[in-house]
């Protein structure tokens, strides 16, 4: 019995430090090297990188699209939710599926798709070019692609803790007479608010990161349509390998103090659940 | 004994095939040279070697954009000879200590193969564009690749510039008419895409009403059955890609086939290979074997005209074209 503990901790140990030794060599030492690469050459130059005009407005471009990304799919993807958790349909888990085909398309393809259905090819594209509404190559069209590109994050995220809510409290507020915008605005809402911003979260900071869909809608036009991401990719071909470093080092802290963020909403949000 | 025995055996088995082994050299070569370079020049290569040396050889090639090509080199990649569209990427690597040999001192200073700029236009050119000014109208579309990851880009910025430049007198300010030709045709340009590839991809998709690329690329997409047009402006530049040997990279068995290798290029046969997939081939009689297949450009000039590449792109593309891309 006393051996046996012994190897279940053992066992345990072992289990924790692969995991612990294979997090560090796949995940954080990645982000270490850019750290070095960023600052190479001094903090004079990351700092000089950083103010670089191009760099500023990529940077403002990107976070720009990233809120709106995030508005567009919060009432989207959380109506999206509702439909799929609440109510049962034909063709619901054909529906279901679909959601999540965002993750499994390259984005290069889904930027190529739009391009096609918002160009002169398709007819849609036909009759906005002839009331002269360009939607590619500027900010609609990057809004398009990263919608599309985020869509699952806000549907799964609030239908998780949509499946997880009881309906007694909606339906005691019927039953008290509220109406049904009051049902969902102060019963309902606040009960999944959890899901929402942890959708939020989630579909913001993918947006931040997000190229290939980028790269086919923006045009790339520098200080103009180009993103972050793209900034970054150009920057690293012309051999400016600092310039690079220091912006991409500027997004993945920015995911995580995002990714923190949620982390530290969601425990007291639990810890609240508790006390209640 | 019995040890030894299979020692003996292992050592039999396996001496000879190391020493048949081929050689293996690594290429890294501008992307638009791929189809010319894996069905034509590199089969005839190993075959060459093979009669001439009685040895096989086995060269792998690479594609992508220069600068990506360059970065990977500089990053390590075990690259023996590199093809690239600009001689900045070569003077990096030598800056590096990559490259310790003189490249400019193989044929025609590293020149191994030459196109010109020029535009694509939609079937029948509904728009009448033919020289770099008509791109300058109001209400043309314009693609062109982006020259922080594109070589083609660079060229076809240089080819805007030197259109409307007095080559006497390069001033790069805002009365230069080179800058003033550059600028407004920059208003028109739609966007920017990482690689020449790309751009015909949105092309195909129906944005622009032209292309500035390669005539190479051009005639590529034309072979492909693609009903577009080309137009040769007056006045363009012709456009070089250079090798060089990354003799770091090399070691002592593979010198002699790195430098056959080099000079294979320079050969009729390779240059016949480049010529069929739409370059414009160094070796002038082979040019005219080939005389049908490409425009004459009136009024040609190179990069020289502008300064030489480390004038031209800190002047045209780092100060003027980037002053075009603010709103």
């Amino acid at each position: 019995m006393g051996r046996s503990r012994n190897m279940d901790s053992l066992v345990r140990g072992a289990t924790f430090a692969a995991a612990l030794g294979l997090f560090i060599l796949l995940i954080l030492l990645p982000l270490v090297s850019l750290n070095q690469y960023a600052v190479r050459e001094g903090f004079g130059v990351f700092w000089d990188r950083l103010r670089n005009p191009d760099a500023v407005g990529a940077l403002r471009l990107t976070a720009l699209v990233a809120l709106a990304t995030t508005a567009v799919n919060g009432v989207i993807g959380t109506a999206m939710a509702f439909l799929l958790t609440r109510y049962r349909f034909p063709g619901r888990k054909a529906v279901n599926a679909l959601v999540d085909i965002p993750l499994a398309i390259p984005t290069v393809v889904t930027g190529f798709a739009l391009l096609l259905m918002y160009g002169p090819l398709g007819p849609l594209g036909r009759f906005l070019g002839d009331h002269d509404i360009q939607v590619m190559f500027s900010f609609p069209g990057l809004l398009l692609g990263h919608v599309f590109v985020t869509f699952p994050f806000m549907v799964r995220a609030v239908g998780a803790v949509l499946e997880s809510v009881p309906r007694s409290g909606e339906e005691a507020a019927r039953t008290l007479g509220a109406k049904e915008w009051q049902v969902f605005a102060f019963v309902t809402l606040p009960a999944i608010r959890e899901g929402i911003v942890a959708g939020a979260f989630l579909t913001f900071s993918r947006s931040l990161g997000e190229f290939g869909a980028s790269i086919m809608v923006s045009g790339n036009l520098v200080g103009r349509t180009q993103t972050g991401p793209l900034y970054i990719f150009s920057r690293f071909n012309t051999g400016d390998v600092e310039g690079a470093s220091a912006i991409a080092i500027l997004l993945a802290l920015a995911s995580f103090l995002i990714l923190l963020g949620l982390q530290l909403v969601q425990s007291s949000g639990g810890r609240k659940a508790e006390v209640a | 004994m019995k040890r030894l025995f299979v020692l003996l055996v292992v050592a039999l088995f396996v001496a000879p095939h190391a020493y048949a082994e081929p050689i293996k050299v690594n290429l890294h070569s501008c992307c638009v040279t791929e189809d010319a370079t894996t069905k034509e020049i590199l089969p005839a290569f190993r075959k060459y070697y093979k009669e001439k040396f009685g040895k096989d050889v086995d060269v792998s090639a690479s594609f992508a954009g220069s600068g990506t090509l360059k970065n990977q080199i500089l990053g390590g990649a075990p690259v023996q000879v590199a093809v690239l569209s600009s001689e900045l990427y070569l003077d990096q690597l030598k800056e590096k200590g990559l490259i310790a040999s003189d490249w400019r001192k193989n044929p025609n200073k590293g020149a191994v193969i030459k196109s010109v700029i020029v535009f694509v236009t939609r079937k029948d050119n509904p728009k009448g564009l033919n020289t770099f000014e008509d791109l300058a109208k109001p209400g043309t579309k314009v693609l062109h690749a982006s020259p922080d990851t594109s070589g083609g880009a660079q060229w076809a910025i240089f080819a805007i510039y030197g259109a409307g430049a007095n080559f006497k007198n390069l001033s790069f300010g805002p009365e230069d008419g080179g800058v003033k030709l550059l600028s407004a045709v920059e208003k028109n340009v739609i966007a920017q895409p990482e690689s020449a590839r790309q751009t015909f991809v949105q092309f195909d998709a129906g944005f622009g009403d032209a292309i500035v690329t390669y005539e190479n690329e051009a005639l590529l997409e034309k072979a492909k059955g693609r009903e577009y047009m080309i137009a040769v402006p007056r006045k363009t530049i012709e456009t070089e890609w250079k090798v060089a040997r990354i003799d770091k990279n090399i070691k002592p068995e593979q010198e002699h086939v790195v430098s056959e290798l080099i000079q294979f290029l320079y050969t009729a046969g390779a240059q016949r290979s480049y010529a069929r997939f739409g370059f414009r081939p160094v070796d002038s009689k082979i040019g005219k074997e080939f005389q049908g297949k490409y425009a004459t450009v009136a009024e040609p000039f190179t990069v020289d005209d502008l300064g030489g590449w480390q004038n031209a792109r800190k002047n045209v593309i780092e100060n003027a074209w980037k002053k075009t891309q603010q709103k």
